[in-house]
């Protein structure tokens, strides 16, 4: 308390977001929040983009922490306990202030509210709830509210904040029960299922379809995990992820490359290459809008590949289904195709309605045909290599948008599926 | 060949498109009057008629529907020079094939009308997010922007839907149009030469803890400039007061 009186509140300001950026999660699509004469805000169906910084990253919410100070001690954290970092806390109104002055200036979508665990988890998350209800009960705010569920915090209090938010997050930071014994000793593994739990009861089946009519939890629920500061393979994260969407119902599993902002022995001194985040992203994708399982995308114990997609992986040790004739395929198989996305596929499926497509029609629907063509006949020509496997991951190689990694492997190999085969 | 010419609005664009297929029937092509001319084409300039745009309209949303017509309009916002004529080939292929001409992504003539609505629909979005508001001491919030494409109509009402509780100024610089919203209903005018916001005294602040705010939420160990940029041309930033 000391500290925060000597503080301004820019300076508690930048306190508190640094504390938070580190948090991938800024959607602000399918929230619930509709228009109304004299409430203030609205959510827009897709979610809006206000800015963005300068690592690349839109800006739509404001992320704050509500507090820094931590009664934990987890190793990767900036906020962990033992750290000596000048420690601040806004109050709800602070925050609602804060937020309704942004908000009115189109700075921002709405808020994302996280907090450390600051006292208890109860205490933390009662006063996130009593900014929640600050914001929507006294300003009548209406747009976007993203609130975290604090790891141990009451049942009843989590599904009270989740009247008042558009989502909920509980963190998971850790793929594996014993990353997060050696990394984060406080955090025991219920505190975060628990409170997982309670929001799926909440968010009921179907979290993938937009539910905007829906009262609590609109957008659903989320989870982050930190890649690379564990050992973790891809293959275990994806399953994990898997297994969150199926039994807890999650909207989004977000991928944060660990930074190494803290020097620990215990952690890896080298951030992983930013290209495995972004292939885990791409499977993730795969699993929720393309029909793949985990088990088809990669081995348990192995990494993606960095070179090329996971879908041009999967295409590549499945020759014996390709090429299939755009004409005739099935939207679930046209869906499998690397260079095909979900919009490619659907439009495919209606403009075949009323011609023979050929190569050239495909390139005016926007399809991707530096990777299609090496796996699809359209009107029976086929312009691909064929069963040449080491010609065909050639040019998926060229073609592969992702720049080449900044970062390190940080000490864990990575293996491709092609190394598993020597 | 016979070339009808429009003046840059709606009206007149569909009332050249009545021309076309009545008073006109060879004309091949509708152009703007911006449009440059040569001596080998027959001009005709067509006098805009509300009657005569209600009807082709009505024609069009008869035959193709709400949506159809719409994303029609919609369209004839780009800023693109050529949209006339984008436009037109498009509708007689709708005209002589039917609404699901919509769905034939492959024909050249769809492939280049959803072009100019893709790069209108997204400027609408990207704006929608991308514009300041700043209160002035009156309590009014004011909020200027320049854009490719011609999009104050479908701005203003998406703003007032999220700051119905605020009087708000939308200003297109470049077109010199604003939309002022008095809580209640928006009304369109054209913007005077010289504006003078006097800002209140507590916007300044704002801003500062705003421009504060984004310097702190970026990643110095990630900067990927060339990504920011991607997603937030240069053009954009200068009514954009964190930059």
């Amino acid at each position: 308390m000391e500290i925060q009186n000597a503080l301004t509140f820019d300076e508690r300001l930048k306190i508190l977001t640094e504390g938070a950026k580190y948090d991938v999660s800024c959607s602000s699509s399918n929230g619930g929040g509709r228009s109304e004469k004299g409430a203030v805000g609205q959510c827009h169906i897709a979610g809006l983009c206000h800015s963005f910084t300068s690592d690349g990253r839109c800006i739509s919410l404001i992320k704050l922490l509500m507090s820094n100070k931590c009664e934990f001690d987890c190793l990767y954290c900036v906020n962990r306990r033992s750290r000596d970092v000048p420690r601040a806390s806004m109050t709800p109104r602070e925050i609602a202030e804060l937020v309704i002055g942004f908000y009115r200036r189109n700075y921002i979508e709405g808020l994302f509210l996280s907090s450390a665990v600051d006292t208890s988890p109860d205490y933390t998350m009662q006063k996130l709830l009593e900014t929640l209800i600050l914001l929507r009960a006294e300003y009548k705010f209406r747009a976007y509210i993203h609130v975290k569920a604090i790891p141990g915090a009451s049942s009843h209090l989590v599904e009270q904040a989740a009247r008042y938010a558009d989502r909920m997050s509980v963190n998971i930071e850790l793929p594996s029960e014993s990353s997060l014994k050696l990394l984060a000793p406080q955090k025991k593994k219920d505190m975060i299922v628990t409170p997982m739990k309670s929001l799926a009861k909440i968010v009921g089946g179907n979290q993938f379809v937009p539910r905007a009519d829906v009262k609590n939890l609109p957008a659903g629920q989320t989870t982050q995990m930190i890649i690379g500061a564990s050992p973790d393979s891809d293959g275990r994260i994806i399953r994990l992820s898997e297994a969150l969407y199926r039994r807890y119902l999650l909207k989004r599993v977000y991928y944060s490359a660990y930074v190494p902002v803290i020097e620990s022995s215990t952690l890896p001194m080298l951030p992983p290459d930013l290209r495995r985040e972004n292939r885990l992203y791409q499977a993730d994708w795969l699993l929720r809008f393309y029909g793949f399982q985990a088990g088809e995308l990669l081995p348990e114990n192995e990494n993606l590949s960095l070179d090329i997609d996971p879908k041009s992986q999967w295409a590549l040790r499945n020759l014996d289904k390709f090429p299939i004739e755009v004409n005739t395929a099935s939207y679930e198989a046209l869906l499998r195709t690397p260079g095909i996305g979900v919009k490619n596929a659907y439009r495919i499926t209606l403009a075949r309605k009323y011609a023979v497509l050929k190569h050239e029609d495909l390139k005016r629907l926007r399809v991707n045909m530096h990777k299609a063509s090496l796996f699809v006949t359209a009107n029976g020509v086929f312009t691909g290599p064929g069963d040449k496997p080491e010609l065909i991951l050639t040019r998926l190689k060229k073609t592969d948008l992702l720049p080449s990694g900044q970062g390190a492997a940080s000490g864990y190999t990575q293996t491709s599926i092609f190394d598993s085969e020597l | 060949m016979k070339i009808l010419v429009a003046s840059a609005n709606l009206v007149a664009f569909l009332t050249a498109v009545y021309h076309a297929y009545y008073s006109h029937k060879d004309a091949e092509k509708i152009v703007s009057e911006a449009a440059p001319r040569d001596f080998l084409n027959e001009y005709i300039e067509v006098t805009e008629d509300r009657a005569l745009a209600k009807r082709v309209r009505g024609g069009i949303i008869k035959k193709g529907g709400t949506d159809f017509y719409k994303n029609v309009a919609l369209a004839y916002h780009s800023g693109d020079p050529e949209k006339e004529s984008v436009i037109f080939e498009y509708l007689r292929f709708f005209f002589s094939d039917g609404k699901n001409v919509a769905e034939r992504f492959y024909d050249s003539r769809v492939e280049a009308f959803y072009g100019l609505l893709r790069k209108v629909t997204k400027e609408i979005d990207r704006l929608q997010g991308f514009i300041r508001l700043q209160e002035m001491k009156n309590g009014v919030y004011y909020g200027w922007y320049s854009s490719d494409n011609d999009i104050l109509e479908y701005l203003a009402p998406e703003f007032s839907k999220s700051f119905n509780t605020q009087r708000f100024v939308l200003h297109d610089y470049k077109r010199r149009k604003m939309a002022f919203f008095d809580g209640t209903r928006i009304e369109y005018g054209e913007a005077p030469s010289k504006v003078v916001v006097e800002l209140s005294d507590r916007e300044s602040e704002f801003q500062a803890l705003w421009k504060q705010y984004h310097k702190n939420v970026s990643i110095s160990d990630r900067e990927n400039l060339k990504l920011q940029r991607a997603f937030l041309p240069k053009k954009y930033r200068h009514f954009m007061n964190e930059f």
